[in-house]
């Protein structure tokens, strides 16, 4: 379901994006980037709204529980829906998945957010290779392995 | 807003009111209508409801109708049927109570409970009656009468009896309270078991929903009546709850057919969408789409309109339009999603427009309710996205209609489309001094200008709106649609603009796809525009970034040297672009000079390591690093004319330069030079990642009270450090390519760069010194492309360039051994050319102090005291010795060192440079006076002072003297092998002065003179003379001393009184008279019995001695020598002469060694051992 995973480092640089899926049409690896670079925008001001503890236009969708690391939607387009998470060394993460499944079933915050937490695991196992630099792009073959499986799995 | 109180009456929903009906005296209610229907909302009540359901503080309205005993049937619609019943009476008499009332209001409840109803009150209006008010009460009232026979427990507080406001208005107010708060309890009351009833009603309905006859508009109308309801009652937040649920309930439906069988009534959604109207935001119930839904003929477009329209009403009325944007948005989205799930048949563009009016709609509705309520800032959050989509469905529609910039005239399939797409629009809102979204919307699709202007207005608002709200990549994406835009319409400056703030922002933060795939737009744009160096610049990096397919990259190098080779073949100067695109400075390393130093016309070299990204090898036509001076204030003291290098081998160094100069020299150099390191990588350059750094974590074990291990902990000490956020908004602005002076560089030509690592060694021939900085890494390809780094190196890498001028140097021959004056000394003047060339006809001035010469070594002329030298041509590093020959004078004074300075003038030299020399004499001379009694020698002692072994062969020596003064030389003749040495190797000589004695001996110079020469050397003798004062040197006196046994003794013994016979005689004419003798004998041999002191007088012309007799006893037995006597001249206290001392004390003044002769002064005497016996033997030696 997940069409695209990016682990997106404290500068905000791209540390990891991954996609499956048809790279036809507006569903290319390209067009995921741009999405996921925008959602830095909506998912930065969700931590900064809720940093400040302002309820604001997104009252609604603002944290309730500052430890919690899931952030929700982020923003949604026509065929899109990402979805952002950021760990506590403001490591972030975004899944993007598709509008609907093609399943039909809608999808689930909360599989999204399992799915996330489970990214954030990966991504944790990642960085603990002591061959990782810290701030450098993952390049572990496993890690995408482990990614890709994650998207196709388990949202 | 707008509409509200003036909706027409006949619609549902907002309009509603809670329907009371009245029965009983209809005429009497009609007067108290009025006053009833205004009081009821004038106050709130509290809403305590069932199910745990939070109380609500609810204003009510009211309708009241006359009570139809058919219409009480309980019905399910919540709205129309009455929720309350109210009997109304003014009955005052009993009688007429029990007689007709009674009965009437006995059918009344009767019918009521009939239906179940349990929710009415019976209301008593009296009349004030003053007069009444003395009077005893009556009993009973009719009211009591009436709660006495229907009264039951739990229905005592609905009778109620009222002073008829009509009438008395002062005395009624109270119970008029009453009345109207008891109608408010029992209408919620009343609502609150309708609503549970109809809540339980509607769930069966719902649980219902998988039966194959069940129908969603059906149970959508029946649920929508609870949100009417709630609506009706100011529970906006609860009615919306309802469509909120409802449209949930829709969506999962959809959802599901795809999956599942669908349900019947989906069909109806099913059926093509001929109408797209905009969504109209009030609060009214758009009845039309409503009677659509009950007639199962609205499409999902209807269906979703309605739906959204609702529940834009309900946030209106809580004035939040803020989250009508985000629901639009997400109404918008669903909805797509669904006709697409539903396979709706729907005229192509027909849902961009639904959707582009739904966007705009709802944004003109924010803006105007947000002018009005002061929310603004909340809303323009939110109508960013609302923007940002509206323009895309624009986009959407343009591109369908053939409207968009860049495209052919539309077809007339695209007019056709735009005619049906208008026409599905429906007519706007009339009464409208704007336009309305779907005026402007059907304008845009008329024209391709309107369009034009239209989007672009939409797209820059969207951009500013989400600049205003800090959502910067989401502008920079506008952008790149609006660079596209633009592009198309030809404006590809404009294009050009918004592409390259967006790659720089995806560029500093590292997003490299996103960059590449806006370069090749840029590149794209850069041809349009035939900007030629832009499109140059562009294909380099291109061809070098790693993100793109190798064809890519290939394709654009190809371009790259086509447009090179094509388009800027004419142009003169060089196209600047960035060196970190297409290449990487690994490193830069300057090349250790073989001198140790850079040397000024001396080449310095510097290998650089370069990675380049291309995919080809390039011809780079000159690699060049620019060399910039070191700002310093000291800077004029370090660019000297001359260099200050010494001869340090020298051991007591002959330098050429001046001291102060060279100390300062240095100084200023050191500090400079410390800062410079002479190779650098660039990944030295990186700040150190400070994750890497180790984390400052300790473990710690928590022990119980009884030992035992209670738990592990691992601290980290300072977790500010770990924890320091560092991605606030630090990103490098890439610095402009600047071109540096590359007028003084270290350049290669012409060299071929590999993809990947390349070395190259550039060279550079300094002219200057000074210190410098490596600068600018620029790598020229191809002649035309100049790829510039920016000064990542310069900061540290430096080297530090000398002049080595023309160096003189005064110098030692070998043997290096101290000079010695009176010895001619072999020394050459050293020319070491450094890097400069000696031109034909130089020369250098040599002068020197006085008394010191110099001459060519070579011929033999005579020595002077200047020397011009003239200086052979020579190339750079060459050396030219001149041999000199030096002889410095001796000095008649006697001094231990001679300083003497030789100036060197030189040409390229501004002032002379001063060279100290340091000489020593060659032998030292000390002197003598002997006397015996009268006679006077004269013993001279040459020693050499020279610090280093030399042998001086010395003859001829003399001595004179002036005055009458003549000496006897005592000397041995002819001694020719008179040798002095600095190994201590000394020469004495002795010559005996003549002096007549009846000449007064005035003090006289004597003059000593030798002839030496070095004792190996072919060398002409040279003559060493020196002169000293004699003085004082006439015998005065004579002492003579005599020891004699004591009286009666033979031999002096050991212990024994001794006699000490002391004779002073004048041997010569003396002023002095009054003398002191002092005996100053050994105390281990001699004991001096009685004075050892005493002043004698000595008549002036009498030449007999004086005798002094002391007592002496000799301590030790042996040959002792006599104790000596000194003898002074005594000047005695208050003397007469004036020069002299006035003090009252007498003192004594010493003679000159010469003028007093000890007669006895080697003398010893034999003294025996003490012998008890009586017999002595006083011996004489």
């Amino acid at each position: 379901m997940a069409v695209c995973v990016a682990v997106i480092g404290k500068d905000n640089s791209p540390l990891y994006i991954g996609g499956i899926g048809n790279d036809s049409g507006s569903d290319n690896e390209l067009s995921r980037q741009w999405l996921v670079h925008t959602a830095l925008d909506a998912l930065e001001e969700r931590l900064t709204t809720t940093g400040n503890g302002a309820a604001g236009a997104n009252a609604n969708a603002a944290r309730t529980d500052m430890r919690d690391l899931y952030l929700g939607l982020l923003y949604s387009t026509d065929t899109h829906k990402i979805y952002g998470y950021v760990t506590n060394t403001r490591i972030k993460l975004v899944l993007v998945t598709h509008s609907t499944s093609p399943s039909g079933s809608n999808i689930r915050d909360a599989e999204v957010r399992a799915a996330l937490r489970r990214l954030h695991a990966l991504y944790a196992d990642a960085v603990c290779n002591p061959f990782h630099l810290p701030g450098d792009p993952i390049n572990s073959q496993k890690f995408d392995k482990q990614v890709k499986n994650l998207m196709l799995n388990n949202v | 807003m707008k509409g509200v109180d003036n909706s027409p009456a006949d619609r549902e929903g907002m309009t509603n009111k809670p329907i009371i009906t009245c029965a009983g005296d209809w005429n009497l209610f009609c007067t108290l209508e009025a006053p009833l229907v205004a009081a009821i909302p004038q106050d709130s009540c509290e809403w305590r409801r069932s199910y745990g359901r939070p109380p609500k503080s609810v204003y009510l309205e009211a309708s009241f109708v006359k009570y139809n005993k058919d219409k009480v049937v309980a019905e399910q619609n919540l709205l129309k049927r009455p929720i309350f019943h109210i009997y109304w009476t003014d009955c005052v008499d009993i009688e007429y109570y029990k007689t007709t009332l009674r009965e009437d209001v006995e059918t009344w409840l009767k019918q009521l409970e009939k239906n179940g109803i349990t929710d009415w009150m019976i209301v008593l209006v009296e009349t004030y009656d003053i007069r009444k008010t003395n009077k005893l009460l009556p009993r009973t009232t009719v009211l009591d009468k009436i709660k006495g026979d229907f009264a039951v427990k739990q229905t005592e507080d609905r009778f109620l009896s009222v002073i008829n406001p009509i009438k008395s208005e002062a005395r009624s107010a109270e119970s008029w309270r009453a009345l109207v708060a008891k109608i408010r309890h029992f209408v919620l009351v009343a609502y609150n078991k309708a609503l549970i009833k109809f809540e339980e009603h509607m769930r069966e309905q719902r649980e219902k929903r998988n039966d194959p006859e069940w129908d969603f508009c059906k149970y959508f109308i029946l649920q929508e009546q609870l949100a009417f309801v709630l609506e009706m009652l100011g529970l906006y937040e609860e009615a919306l709850v309802q469509y909120d649920e409802l449209d949930a309930l829709f969506s999962q439906f959809v959802l599901n057919s795809n999956v599942t069988e669908s349900p019947k009534w989906l069909d109806t959604f099913r059926q093509p969408v001929t109408s797209w109207q905009a969504v109209r935001l009030t609060a009214l119930v758009p009845q039309s789409l409503r009677d659509l839904i009950i007639k199962k003929k609205a499409s999902l477009l209807d269906f979703r309109s309605y739906l959204f329209q609702r529940q834009s009403a309900m946030l209106l009325l809580m004035f939040k339009p803020w989250e009508i944007a985000s629901l639009c948005l997400s109404t918008v989205q669903n909805t797509l999603v669904e006709l697409s799930l539903l396979n709706v048949s729907v005229v192509e563009g027909a849902a961009a427009c639904w959707a582009q009016l739904a966007c705009a709609e709802t944004l003109r509705a924010c803006e105007r309710l947000a002018a009005s309520n002061n929310a603004m800032e909340m809303c323009t959050a939110t109508q960013a996205p609302l923007l940002h989509n509206a323009k895309d469905k624009l986009h959407e529609l343009g591109k369908l209609c053939g409207l968009l910039p860049g495209s052919p005239d539309p077809t007339s399939e695209q007019l056709h489309l735009v005619v049906m797409l208008s026409a599905g629009m429906g007519d706007s809102e009339p009464n409208n001094q704007q336009p309305t979204p779907t005026d402007r919307l059907k304008e845009a699709l008329c024209s391709k200008t309107s369009f034009q202007q239209y989007y672009l207005e939409l797209a820059e608002l969207a951009m500013g709106t989400y600049k205003h709200i800090g959502r910067l990549r989401f502008a920079r994406l506008i952008g790149r649609d609006l660079a596209a835009f633009y592009s198309e319409l030809g404006e590809t400056g404009k294009a050009v603009v918004f592409l390259m703030d967006a790659l720089r922002s995806y560029e500093e933060q590292g997003w490299k796809d996103l960059a590449a795939q806006t370069r090749l737009e840029l590149v794209a744009a850069a041809k349009k525009m035939n900007d030629v160096d832009r499109y140059t610049k562009l294909s380099a990096t291109i061809a070098c970034t790693a993100e793109l397919e190798i064809l890519v990259r290939n394709f654009y190098f190809e371009e790259m040297m086509n447009s090179i080779r094509v388009d800027l073949k004419d142009k003169t100067e060089s196209v600047l672009t960035e060196l970190n695109d297409c290449f990487k400075i690994i490193s830069a390393t300057l090349v250790p000079s073989e001198r140790g130093v850079y040397i000024t016309d001396n080449k310095i070299q510097c290998c650089l390591l370069i990675e380049s990204h291309f995919s080809k090898e390039v011809n780079c036509t000159r690699a060049a690093i620019s060399i910039e001076p070191c700002k310093e204030e000291k800077q004029d003291k370090r660019t000297p004319v001359k260099s200050y290098k010494t001869d340090l081998n020298v051991n007591g160094s002959v330098s050429t330069q001046t001291n102060l100069q060279r100390k300062t020299s240095d100084v200023s150099t050191d500090s400079d030079v410390s800062n410079l390191i002479s190779s650098i990588r660039l990944d030295d350059l990186k700040p150190k990642n400070p994750l890497l750094n180790p984390l400052q974590i300790t473990s710690k074990l928590l022990y119980k009270e009884d030992k035992s291990l209670q738990k592990a902990t691992i601290e980290c000490q300072n977790p500010k450090v770990t924890l320091k956020r560092s991605d606030s908004s630090k990103y490098r602005k890439p610095s402009a390519t600047t071109r540096n002076n590359f007028l003084t560089s270290l350049v290669l030509e012409n060299v071929v760069l590999k993809p990947g690592l390349n070395e190259l060694k550039l060279e550079y021939t300094a002219n200057q010194c000074g210190t410098f900085k490596l600068g600018q890494v620029s790598l020229l390809v191809e002649g035309k492309l100049e790829f510039l780094s920016n000064a990542l190196i310069g900061t540290k890498v430096g080297f530090e360039v000398v002049t080595q001028g023309v160096n003189v140097y005064l110098n030692k021959v070998e043997p290096k051994k101290d000079l010695i004056a009176g010895l001619e000394h072999a020394m050459e003047l050293v020319i070491t050319s450094g890097s400069a060339q000696l031109k034909e006809n130089t020369s250098i001035l040599l002068k020197t102090s006085a008394g010191l010469l110099i001459r060519f070594a070579e011929d033999d002329t005579a020595m002077t005291r200047e020397l011009t030298i003239p200086v052979p041509p020579s190339k750079p590093f060459e050396t030219t010795k001149v041999p000199l020959r030096l002889f410095a004078s001796l000095q008649p004074k006697r001094e231990k060192s001679i300083e003497h300075t030789v100036w060197l003038n030189c040409p390229w030299w501004d002032n002379a440079t001063e060279v100290p020399l340091h000489f020593s004499p060659p032998m030292s001379l000390s002197w003598r006076l002997l006397t015996s009694h009268a006679r006077k020698f004269i013993h001279a002692t040459l020693r050499s002072a020279a610090p280093h072994f030399i042998q001086f062969a010395l003859t001829e020596p003399t001595l004179q003297c002036d005055g009458n003064n003549q000496v006897a030389d005592l000397n041995p003749k002819g001694a020719s092998d008179m040798m002095v040495a600095s190994d201590g190797t000394t020469a004495s000589f002795m010559w005996e002065l003549l002096k007549d004695p009846l000449v007064k001996a005035e003090p006289m110079k004597a003059t000593f003179s030798v002839q030496y020469r070095l004792v190996d050397s072919e060398e002409p003798a040279r003559t060493f003379s020196c002169t000293f004062d004699i003085q004082d040197y006439t015998t005065l006196f004579v002492i003579r001393t005599k020891l004699e046994p004591s009286k009666g003794s033979d031999f002096c013994r050991a212990s024994q009184v001794c006699c000490l016979q002391l004779s002073v005689q004048r041997v010569n004419e003396t002023e002095y008279t009054s003398l002191m003798y002092e005996v100053l004998a050994d105390q281990t041999m001699w004991a001096v019995l009685g004075r050892t002191a005493g002043v004698i007088t000595m008549e002036p012309n009498c030449t007999e001695p004086q005798n002094v007799t002391l007592d002496v006893m000799p301590l030790v037995a042996g040959y002792l020598p006599l104790p000596t006597v000194r003898l002074s001249k005594y000047i005695a206290a208050n003397t007469k002469d004036p020069k002299k001392d006035i003090s009252a004390h007498p003192r004594l003044e010493p003679f000159s060694p010469g003028q007093v002769y000890h007669a006895g002064k080697a003398k010893q005497v034999h003294v025996l051992a003490p012998i008890p016996k009586d017999h002595l033997d006083p011996t004489m030696i």
